[in-house]
């Protein structure tokens, strides 16, 4: 039953999955919150329980009033009875409501809160899934997940009347009740025959429901784009093709359910239907009362939904399984797929009731000075994009504390890749990563603050405050706070916003200028004081004066962040002639490394990307100069 | 004329699919006939049996029973399929809708909610409505036919069975609508705590490196908490109410049962009855239990439509802009370009970015903008593409007030190479022509070719069809960039900015692409933004921005030969902050430079 994914590229192969892995899965849940589960099992068993005396009312009704033994006493009795059964049913449906929404939601919160950190565990950025489509896994595929334990629930106290009301029935005809009961057995075998088609269904469904989301997504954060390029028809008309995509899986998978509930809701008629046929005879003859006869009716409604309890089991358990799957592949770790599995139910604290814990901060532990940044090196890295041969390979990289390292090259050599993979946001295919000299296992979780801090090309920013975008947990200190603002250089920006430090910075930082989201971020970065620096292109959206001022407080005497070790990627003339080795690479590997001077000699490519004199004056304009 | 916002979304969506409704309708009714007719069969048959009536009048009693129950498990089984593709049909056609209108809503708008969030408004809402268009109306109208049909035939039998149960039947409706009003209130909650788990998601997902890489995980997984509570608490309180509801009818039904069977005794005492009658008036009092399940279970879908309703309605209400003039055409070829004394704040109206801004850019001419960041070049930009209106005076293209123009015809003048380049989950191809079929490969390959990007290309598995997944598989910010450029080219408007366009280029890269953009720039207006003194050199005119106003503004050949102009000190110095600042001894040169 191994599951092969439409993500073209997935460097690992799926392990064949076991039936077991969704029900191990679903106990573990269920073993999260086993007071609630026992209490929807208790009510479960009483709602689905009543019918069983509701049918014996009934029948002892038609039989007081044809055997003629009816006394007013005697019916009122009865009814009465009958409305202490109903009175039952609506406290322990009530009971089944308050359990039941209690363990759906909590088992939701569970999934989504060891998703979420999952993914902040892993490599992430490698997975081959948009923003918008792993936001559809953590919406829709969780939904899926904890409706399967629905079915739990139901079927539990489906099977408890089922086995009590046959032997019932077959107490008082046992022919009958096999008659009436063997066909209803026959819609489980239909149901599971379909069983490979449901699930086909349903990840298709969910397939294309991920890419219609994941366009959608695309589309909210380029609304700009579209507006400026008269887009709007086309995109709109994409988005029409993709839902077009998405109603016809969806039919076809909502539909077969639907089918089957369509089913379920006049297969009782049919099974009233066959026991008329069968039971003229034994009626006529008086063997088979009219009480009888109400009974088997009754009793019919509700054993005719057991196999539908057990194909919507079945089915539940299709759909789940494929959900979990989607779920696993957002979590991109090495391990296998039970594992992974298995870390999406781990036990943890969700804080639903009593004060919510403080906001928690990232508290710099003291660390042994042996960690200390020394050196770093990097032998032999490889990283290869999924299905493309776009990667790095084979680069070397060694640095020193309170040293320059730049990486230049064009667009497209493979800057940022090299700084992810050594960073572990990407997962290295091959090589070796030595931290003073000691090995790196798991990159990922090895390096970050107090190690290394690191800022993306295009950073991101969150819908908060300035303040809280700068800080992301680190403990507000008022003093390194200002000195984080001032070493990049956005002390001036602050001072002009509305609320300083206390703005709202909109949604993805939009309402800062793209030099003060850049800033902010390398303010970021700053105040978590790591030992190495990593910035990628901190240029772009900088002009020269702020970004030379920026170099300056870095490197400026008595700084501390002077002793730090920097990465940079850059092209700029004022990074190349500060840094202390230039490494450059071209098409994902190092065409050439060593001081400017030198590489300027021996690289004509080192000298087509220092030709562009990107600092002061152009030639054009130089010739203009009086 | 007034009509509720769910009426207003129902004829809008569905009544384009009359027929298929009328079909629909058909078939329902068909289902309830079927269905009323049953207990009359089982009444004979019993009173047959109880009467040692003839083996083969029972045995045709139960097959005519068993084909009327086959017979409408096909036309349930259609009914449904046709229900569902309606659903998606209507549902489709207006997540469309909705994707325009969020599209047309101005940037105010979405620099106050965070794509998640609005992908819950127009795809999560939209989803709760499937159900509202495709089976509500009918739903509801099969559900009434059958309540009065049984009602009716109760009615025949016994007028005061037929009386009692019709009651019964007015204080269950009574009651479900009671805990719907109240319920609508608690699924609006639960909604909107749904919306915003995943706006908080959606951001912190697009975010995953830089929470990464800066040790934010326990932070980012600490806030999580918040939503997650409120999400619980919300949708449990919802989920509650819905079992309330079916809870309220089961008591009121319980009475119902009590009568039939208090009456079914005393009328079989009596001897007016028949036992099957008595069997009769049990199976019509079960069968009362499935409309006014079905009209609960319609109410409480419409409940939890209603409260996406409310949010759709208030989401299509939110004005997309400032309505349009009466839509002059702007003139073909390079357009003129104007602001005049034009002023604008994202916010706090006491805190504008651009103050009071003037100049003119004649036709065909290159106009450099230099400035600080933050100093309000992007915003020029936004507000002459009229994402922005201006609070104070006016922007003029081809001597047309932008107000007096519609947007769409604006916009198809001006091309943008922004700084940050978005891409979308779709083909290179789609992402190079913003999804217009109509632009040939040829055309695409030629400009590819000439920015360079041909290697680039070909290295792809599928080349054009290749699909790009934004934020992933290697495609670097400057190759975005470059990108960017091809879209510009495709469109040839007569007006071009490039803001900070060339930003992430390397400058060997930079100096590929430098004929392309010369050729851009030929027989066209231009417009480039830099902080970089070597962007503007094509430029023919210089603006300088300072702090939102002009600090000058003239030719760039005239500026550059006059000793004490800003860009000529700019030149000298090769661009000091103490320039573009004004900060301190320099501040004559701003004095005198804005006369």
């Amino acid at each position: 039953m191994s599951l092969v994914h439409a993500n073209n590229g997935t460097p690992m192969r799926r392990a064949p999955r076991s039936f077991g892995t969704t029900i191990e899965v679903i106990i573990r849940l269920l073993r999260y919150s086993p007071g609630l589960f026992a209490l929807c099992l208790v009510c479960a068993t009483i709602t689905f329980g009543l019918p069983l005396a509701t049918g014996l009312v009934i029948r002892s009704f038609f039989d007081a009033l044809v055997g003629g033994s009816a006394t007013s006493a005697r019916i009122w009795l009865i009814i009465l009875i009958f409305v202490a059964i109903e009175a039952a049913d609506v406290v322990s449906g009530t009971g089944l409501s308050f359990g039941w929404g209690s363990l759906l939601f909590r088992s939701a919160g569970l999934l989504r809160r060891n998703l979420l950190d999952g993914v902040l565990r892993g490599s992430g950025a490698a997975t081959p899934l948009s923003g918008g489509d792993m936001l559809n896994r953590f919406r829709d595929d969780v939904d899926e997940v904890v409706e399967f334990i629905d079915r739990w629930t139901d079927l539990f106290g489906r099977s408890i009347f089922v086995v009590a009301a046959v032997v019932v029935m077959a107490g008082i005809n046992v022919w009958l009740t096999v008659a009436v009961c063997l066909p209803l057995a026959v819609v489980i075998t239909v149901v599971n025959l379909f069983g490979q088609h449901i699930r086909r269904y349903r990840e298709q469904s969910r397939e294309a429901t991920g890419r219609a989301i994941g366009f959608l997504a695309g589309l909210l954060n380029a609304i700009q784009i579209i507006k400026v390029s008269t887009a709007l028809p086309h995109v709109i008309a994409h988005v029409q093709e993709l839902n077009k995509t998405r109603r016809t899986t969806a039919l076809r998978d909502r539909t077969f359910g639907q089918l089957v509930e369509a089913f379920n809701d006049n297969i009782v008629n049919v099974g009233t239907g066959v026991l008329l046929l069968l039971a003229a005879q034994a009626m006529r003859g008086g063997q088979f009362s009219v009480g009888d006869f109400a009974l088997f009716v009754t009793y019919l409604g509700a054993v005719v939904q057991f196999p539908l309890e057990v194909a919507d089991w079945l089915t539940g358990h299709q759909q789940a399984t494929v959900s979990l799957d989607r779920l696993s592949a957002v979590l991109w770790t090495r391990s296998d797929a039970l594992s992974r599995a298995a870390s999406l139910v781990a036990p943890a604290p969700l804080n639903l009731t009593g004060p919510l814990p403080p906001a928690p901060s990232i508290a710099t532990a003291a660390r042994p000075a042996a960690d200390l940044l020394r050196s770093l090196q990097a032998t032999g890295l490889s990283y290869c994009y999924p299905g493309t041969e776009r990667g790095i390979s084979g680069i070397n990289l060694a640095l020193t504390a309170g040293t320059c390292t730049v990486i230049t090259g064009r667009v497209g050599a493979g800057k940022t890749t090299l700084l992810e993979v050594l960073l572990g946001l990407l997962p290295k295919d091959s090589g070796e990563i030595r931290w003073n000299d000691a090995p790196v296992v798991d990159a990922l979780q090895f390096f970050g603050p107090p190690r290394s801090a690191y800022m993306p090309q295009v950073p991101r920013l969150f819908s908060d405050t300035l303040r809280d975008n700068v800080l992301l947990g680190c403990p507000a200190d008022p003093a390194g706070l200002d000195r984080a603002i001032k070493a990049a250089v956005l002390e001036r920006d602050v001072a002009t916003l509305d609320d300083g430090l206390d703005t709202l910075v909109g949604p993805r930082g939009v309402r800062l200028s793209g030099g003060q989201a850049q800033r902010a971020a390398a303010a970021r970065m700053f105040i978590r004081e790591p030992d190495l620096l990593v910035f990628d292109d901190l240029s772009s959206a900088l002009d020269l004066e702020t970004e030379a001022l920026l170099w300056d407080r870095l490197f400026e005497g008595g700084s501390e962040l002077a002793a730090r070790g920097l990465l940079v990627v850059s092209h700029r003339h004022a990074v190349l002639k500060r840094a202390d080795h230039i490494i450059l690479l071209k098409d994902g590997k190092v065409e050439a490394e060593g001081t400017l001077e030198a590489l300027l000699q021996t690289s004509a490519e080192m000298r087509r990307l220092w030709q562009g004199d990107d600092e002061g004056v152009g030639r054009r304009t130089r010739e203009l100069l009086p | 004329m007034l009509r509720s916002p769910a009426a207003d979304l129902f004829i809008r969506y569905v009544a384009p699919h009359r027929a298929r409704v009328g079909g629909m309708a058909v078939l329902l009714l068909a289902g309830t006939s079927l269905q009323l007719v049953t207990p009359q069969i089982t009444r004979f048959f019993i009173d047959t049996a109880q009467a040692g009536g003839a083996v083969s009048a029972l045995t045709l009693a139960a097959g005519l029973y068993l084909g009327v129950a086959l017979l409408s498990q096909v036309v349930s089984v259609v009914e449904t399929y046709a229900a569902e593709h309606l659903g998606w049909t209507a549902t489709n056609a207006l997540r469309a809708d909705l994707v325009q209108h969020s599209v047309e809503l101005p940037m105010s708008f979405h620099n106050a909610h965070a794509p998640g969030e609005l992908i819950e408004r127009i795809d999560g809402d939209v989803s709760e409505l499937a159900n509202f268009f495709s089976r509500f109306v009918l739903q509801l109208l099969g559900s009434a036919a059958l309540l009065i049909g049984v009602l009716a035939l109760l009615w025949r039998e016994e007028w005061r069975v037929g009386l009692a149960l019709t009651l019964v039947s007015i204080v269950a409706l009574v009651a479900l609508n009671a805990v719907r009003a109240r319920g609508t209130r608690y699924s609006w909650a639960a909604r909107q705590a749904s919306a915003d788990l995943f706006g908080f998601l959606e951001e912190r997902l697009a975010g995953l490196r830089d929470i990464q890489a800066l040790g934010g995980q326990r932070y980012v997984l600490g806030r999580l908490y918040p939503y997650v509570r409120a999400h619980f608490q919300n949708s449990r309180t919802a989920f509650l109410m819905g079992g309330v509801l079916g809870s309220a009818v089961s008591a009121v039904f319980t009475v119902g049962w009590v009568l039939v069977f208090a009456m079914g005794a005393y009328f079989y005492r009596a001897g007016t009855m028949s036992i099957g009658t008595v069997f009769l008036l049990v199976q019509y009092m079960a069968m009362l239990r499935r409309p006014l399940d079905e009209i609960g279970r319609q109410a409480q879908d419409f409940q939890r439509a209603g409260a996406s309703v409310a949010r759709i309605a208030e989401f299509r209400a939110t004005a997309p802009m400032l309505p349009d003039g009466p839509a002059l055409d702007l003139p073909a070829g390079p357009p003129r370009v104007e602001f005049r004394a034009v002023s604008f704040g994202y916010g706090a109206p006491d805190a504008p970015v651009v103050k009071d801004v003037s100049f003119v850019l004649e036709p065909g001419r290159v106009l450099g903008i230099l400035g600080r960041t933050g100093s309000g070049k992007t915003t020029l930009t936004r507000l002459l593409l009229r994402l922005y209106e201006p609070d104070a005076g006016s922007v003029y293209l081809g001597g047309v007030d932008l107000r007096q123009v519609g947007v769409p015809d604006l916009r198809r003048h001006i091309g943008v190479v922004p700084q940050d380049v978005q891409l979308f989950q779709a083909s290179v191809r789609d992402n190079l022509t913003l999804f217009d079929p109509d632009i040939p490969r040829a055309r695409i390959f030629d400009i590819v070719d000439e920015l360079g990007l041909g290697p680039w290309l070909s290295a792809l598995p599928n080349g054009l069809d290749a699909e790009i997944v934004p934020d992933h598989a290697g495609l670097s910010a400057g190759e975005a960039q470059l990108l960017a450029f091809v879209r510009v080219f495709l469109r040839d408007p007569g007006l071009v900015i490039l803001d900070e366009a060339a930003s992430r280029l390397d400058p060997a890269t930079e100096r590929l692409i430098d004929r392309a953009v010369d050729r851009l720039f030929h027989q066209r207006t231009g417009i480039v933004i830099a902080h970089r003194l070597q962007t503007v050199e094509r430029a023919d005119d210089i603006l300088i921005l300072r702090n939102g106003r002009v600090a000058e503004w003239g030719p760039r050949e005239k500026l550059a030969g006059v000793r004490g102009s800003l860009f000529h000190e700019l030149l000298l110095a090769g661009a000091p902050s103490a320039v573009l600042d004004g900060s301190h001894e320099e501040a004559h040169y701003v004095a005198r430079s804005r006369q």
